[in-house]
């Protein structure tokens, strides 16, 4: 799905990346790597595979776009010693991502991480638009993720959750990418917060990303 | 207590009870003993386990505590003699509060006590330190107590383990629990005496068999048949097309409560007894004392209301199945049934508490709440009256259940794995466990169970060193205790007004909801916004009436038998005799379609036009049984989807089947071909959502995910884990895992076993008519109302819409 923002032109991908045509810049958010890791305190053990499904998902993305550069939007890792945890394969994956050319914006999770010599951005601004993890108000042309939204939607007698992106005309928020994430549901009202004059909603497909529209 | 006057023959054990303090003060009462009390008392004697069996409610409860009262005399204080395990938590306080009465009028040597999930920690700390004689506990609280460091200390002069209403725990997981800690209690004390008490059993082998391991075992039946009066609620107005509200006949309702000193109306779902109980009261121009009891009340208030129950001082009481079970409610003359009874021998101890003290036949009045169901209760009409009463399925011992029994054993001590494994093996549901999944099930409880050993260095329990299995972390324990209750409470969820707690609802009824819609619950018209870690959040609706019916789930599906009779009944409609009105709905359909045969198979196919879209129905009349129809449901879901027909969902009620999808199905014949009929069955049912709602629970049970997390703050930003992405990925990258594998043979026990369908498919073969139609059928009208949908998996939907281009797809918000 091609949409205009900043009079730039965005590819919406129904893995709920996004991709910048003008800069060839792929763009993700919050992919909460080794989510599953983090419950060990508590004994929870949860199926260790989502950093390796959200990684290869990611690689296959950029295998097929191959774009110049790719933007992280925060919430990279579950939290600040989930690097530590990732396996063999995984780090491998994970360095072959870093060796391309790669914007890393902090996010709430992942804010104390610092990867080698990888820079890491409070927020980064690329020609006019600003990338950032949480979005401020005071931001015209923001691209950022952390609400992890997702929109329900009926169809024909049956309920359908999808995860979802939320544009308007100065704004975009991305769905969370990583395997474990949960949502927010739109209908929540954080979303009043930053969207002041409604927004439009695109839910991810199989194959496509399908247009939702507000009822009110 | 429910006792009479009457002879018995004389036996040795006469002698015993006549010299007794119990004994003059039945005389007082103007009671004697039963046969049967007197039968059981002479089995203990003889050191025998025993199984008592009675149609309803009169007196197993003495019966199991008989033996008890006898021996008080001899009794020490803070020693823990009888344990009575009893399932629901308003049971126990009702055998505490029937107990009390005649250990304090006859100055009894004894103490007793109630543990529950109400219980305070005071009280639970006090019972710990200075044990009653007699404590009353449900099978969570018993399995929580088997799991602290002094269990074996604690129960070490145990004399009599009573297991209360066997019939409701029997083949189910609370009853996998209890069985399992049976057996770790036969373990630390081999000599003690086992009482079940139970409603009328089909199968008594097993039902002894199943808590009793002693070659010396008796049932004993009690003979008391109580007379049983039984009618459908005569009513002029007129019964609903679909839906499940009594409303429409609430005068009926009232006047009949009018006439009783005191009646109990069971319904089905917390939101039928909302809607009745408000119902009730905008008509109570006599001022009856009427409420409403279900067990997701605030603890004060339910033993405010059963203690009034008690004392006779309320008229009538709404009640769900929360209050269905017990031993004595004063003196009801009055059941009335909401909707039709799904389960006979239920219905018939339900029946049975009516007039129970006097010799009057037990009075019941079942009320139909739609066209169908009238039917229905003619049915249960005919079964109740010939004690139909169906067969309880033998189920295996559930994997989850077994994982949080091991945890439980470490917590209280070290334990050696081949022991373990032998000792879990002599309780009934388990005992053709293999070793092969017992070690499968360990390595779960250790570290997940993943192939690939991923946290192996983290294992909740490790071997010490002389080899045996404890627990590595003690905070592990406190979390276990605070999770232990939960395998009751899986199937209703907190309903939320702001922050202020409403009360519970059923799961099944919020599954589809989305924002916007709306429905009745405690006492008004909610507006479901949405859900969250807590529950459902919702907000007061503007609109008074509620755009979602509520609805029945029923828990216990029809027999066959009871089927059959609802087609011999609607073939035979004019000789029957019926209301008007019923036999005008059966008319009609004879006319524009034709009565479902009694042998063969009637397929109705329609299009009908829903806001704007068009759904293609398809009703298949079985008559199978809720279980049967909905495993044929999923078969024909996946048969529509390799036809590509796109189908997108269907219900299942007892007697039909609706399917609906986007094209049109001309061949039925092909979907309910036997040959080859489950072929890629097993493979359909890992993508259904009914998998995925029982991972949901095996995954909390077995303790993968918590519902409790202790000391977490859950902040609007939810960080919950939604089981169905957990699901998705074991069955990505661990096939094999045990805990799909304890998934999959939860829901093919839900489902029917395949003969019995392979059977009917044969039965039906060239027997199929097809009525395609150009509207919908006076008969499935209240088929398309119903809520609990199974729909294809998510993906096949979105394929769907983004097939068709120009869709309109809606959220709503505000």
């Amino acid at each position: 799905m091609l949409i205009q923002f900043g009079n730039n032109q965005f590819l919406l991908n129904p893995d709920g990346s996004m991709y910048w045509l003008e800069e060839k810049s792929l763009i993700v958010g919050d992919l909460h790597l080794e989510k599953s890791t983090s419950y060990i305190d508590q004994g929870n053990f949860l199926p260790p595979y989502d950093t390796i499904d959200t990684l290869e998902r990611l690689l296959n993305k950029i295998k097929e776009l191959l774009p110049n550069r790719i933007i992280f939007l925060g919430d990279v890792f579950h939290d600040n010693s989930a690097f530590d945890r990732l396996k063999k394969k995984e780090k491998q994956l994970f360095k072959d991502i870093l060796n391309k050319n790669v914007i890393w914006v902090k996010g709430n999770h992942d804010n104390n991480f610092k990867y080698v010599d990888i820079k890491t951005y409070t927020s980064y601004k690329l020609k006019n638009f600003i990338f950032s993890h949480i979005s401020d108000k005071k931001n015209k042309l923001e691209i950022s993720a952390h609400y992890h939204p997702k929109v329900t939607f009926k169809f024909k007698g049956t309920k359908i959750s999808k995860p979802c992106f939320l544009i308007d005309k100065e704004k975009i928020i991305l769905p969370a990418y990583g395997t474990y994430t949960g949502g927010l549901n739109i209908s929540s009202d954080i979303y009043k917060n930053v969207f002041l004059n409604g927004y439009q909603i695109y839910a991810l497909g199989n194959t496509k990303v399908l247009k939702i529209e507000k009822k009110f | 207590m429910i006792q009479e006057k009457h002879k018995y023959k004389k036996n040795i054990i006469k002698d015993k009870i006549q010299s007794h303090k119990i004994n003059k003060w039945f005389k007082k009462k103007g009671w004697s003993f039963y046969d049967y009390q007197i039968k059981a008392l002479q089995a203990i004697n003889q050191n025998k386990d025993i199984l008592i069996t009675s149609p309803t409610g009169s007196g197993k409860t003495l019966a199991g505590l008989l033996p008890t009262i006898l021996e008080s005399d001899k009794f020490k204080k803070n020693n823990l003699y009888t344990i009575f395990i009893s399932p629901l938590k308003s049971l126990s306080y009702d055998i505490e509060r029937n107990l009390l009465i005649p250990i304090n009028e006859c100055d009894l040597n004894l103490t007793i006590s109630v543990r529950t999930g109400d219980t305070t920690a005071y009280t639970k700390t006090k019972q710990i330190e200075k044990p009653p004689n007699i404590l009353v506990t449900t099978p969570e609280s018993f399995a929580l107590l088997m799991s602290y460091k002094n269990a074996e200390e604690y129960f070490s002069n145990l004399k009599y383990l009573i297991i209360d209403e066997l019939h409701n725990i029997i083949h189910s997981k609370r009853g996998d629990l209890l069985s399992l800690n049976i057996a770790r209690l036969n373990e630390i004390v081999p000599y003690h005496n086992k009482i079940a008490l139970s409603a009328t059993l089909k199968d008594i082998k097993t039902g002894l068999a199943y808590f009793s391991n002693k070659k010396k075992s008796e049932v004993i039946k009690s003979l008391k048949n109580k007379k049983l009066s039984v009618s459908i609620i005569k009513t002029a107005k007129n019964i609903p097309w679909s839906g499940y509200m009594a409303t429409y006949a609430i005068k009926n309702i009232y006047n009949n409560i009018l006439k009783h000193k005191s009646s109990i109306i069971f319904v089905n779902t917390r939101a039928q007894e909302e809607v009745l109980f408000q119902s009730l009261w905008k008509i109570n121009k006599d001022k009856l004392n009427i409420a409403v009891h279900h067990g997701s009340l605030e603890k004060k208030l339910r033993i405010k209301i059963e203690e009034k129950m008690f004392r006779g001082l309320l008229n009538c009481i709404v009640a769900t199945s929360s209050l269905e079970l017990g031993i004595d409610w004063g003196n009801i003359s009055l059941i009335i049934q909401v909707g039709a009874p799904k389960g006979i021998s239920r219905m018939i101890q339900r029946i049975g508490r009516s007039n129970h003290k006097i010799n009057l036949p037990s009075k019941a009045i079942l009320v139909p709440t739609n066209k169908f169901e009238y039917l229905e209760c003619e049915a249960a009409k005919k079964a109740i009256y010939e004690n139909d009463i169906e067969e309880i399925k033998i189920k295996k011992g559930s994997l989850d259940v077994l994982a949080q029994h091991i945890f439980g054993v470490a917590c209280s001590k070290p334990f050696n794995t081949d022991l373990l494994f032998k000792n879990i093996k002599t309780s009934f549901p388990y005992k053709n466990l293999d070793i092969s999944t017992f070690n499968k099930v360990l390595e779960f409880v250790e570290n997940g169970g993943y192939s690939l050993k991923h946290y192996k260095e983290f294992n909740k329990i490790k071997k010490n060193i002389k080899g045996n299995y404890e627990v590595s972390d003690k905070r592990l324990i406190h979390k276990y205790r605070m999770n232990i209750g939960t395998i009751v409470e899986s199937d209703l969820i907190n309903v939320y007004l702001k922050n202020k707690k409403l009360g519970k609802i059923e799961e099944y009824f919020v599954q589809n909801l989305v924002r916007g819609d709306t429905f009745l619950f405690a006492g008004e018209v909610l507006e479901y916004l949405e859900n969250n870690v807590k529950g459902i959040s919702v907000k007061k609706s503007k609109n008074k009436y509620p755009k979602i019916p509520s609805y029945v789930g029923g828990r216990l599906p029809l027999s066959t038998k009871l089927s059959r009779h609802v087609i011999e009944l609607i073939n035979n409609y004019k000789n029957f005799n019926m209301p008007l009105q019923i036999k005008e709905w059966l008319q009609k359909q004879e006319e524009y379609s034709i009565l479902p045969p009694s042998k063969g198979l009637l397929i109705e196919t329609f299009t009908r036009n829903n806001f704007g879209f068009r759904k293609n129905y398809l009703v298949a009349y079985t008559f199978q049984g809720r279980s049967a129809n909905q495993t044929l449901g999923l078969v024909v879901l996946n048969k529509m989807l390799k036809l590509n027909l796109k189908p997108i969902a269907f219900t299942a009620t007892d007697y039909a089947l609706v399917v609906w999808s986007e094209i049109k199905c001309n061949d039925v014949e092909k979907l309910f071909e036997n040959k080859n009929f489950f072929q890629g069955f097993n493979q359909w049912l890992e993508n259904t959502s009914l998998i995925r709602k029982h991972f949901k629970d095996v995954a909390v049970i077995s303790g993968l995910i918590d519902k409790n997390y202790p000391g977490y703050i859950k902040t609007h930003k939810q960080i919950k884990f939604n089981s169905d992405l957990i699901y998705e990925v074991l069955k990505k990258y661990e096939r094999n895992h045990i805990l799909l594998k304890s998934t999959k043979l939860e829901a093919m026990d839900d489902l029917l076993d395949y003969n019995k369908i392979k059977n009917y498919l044969l039965a039906i073969k060239n027997n199929i008519i097809h009525k395609n139609l150009k509207r919908v059928s006076p008969m499935s009208i209240p088929l398309l109302l119903e809520f609990n949908i199974e729909k294809v998996k998510e993906d096949n939907l979105i394929d769907i819409i983004e097939e068709e281009n120009n869709l309109l797809l809606e959220a709503n918000l505000h």
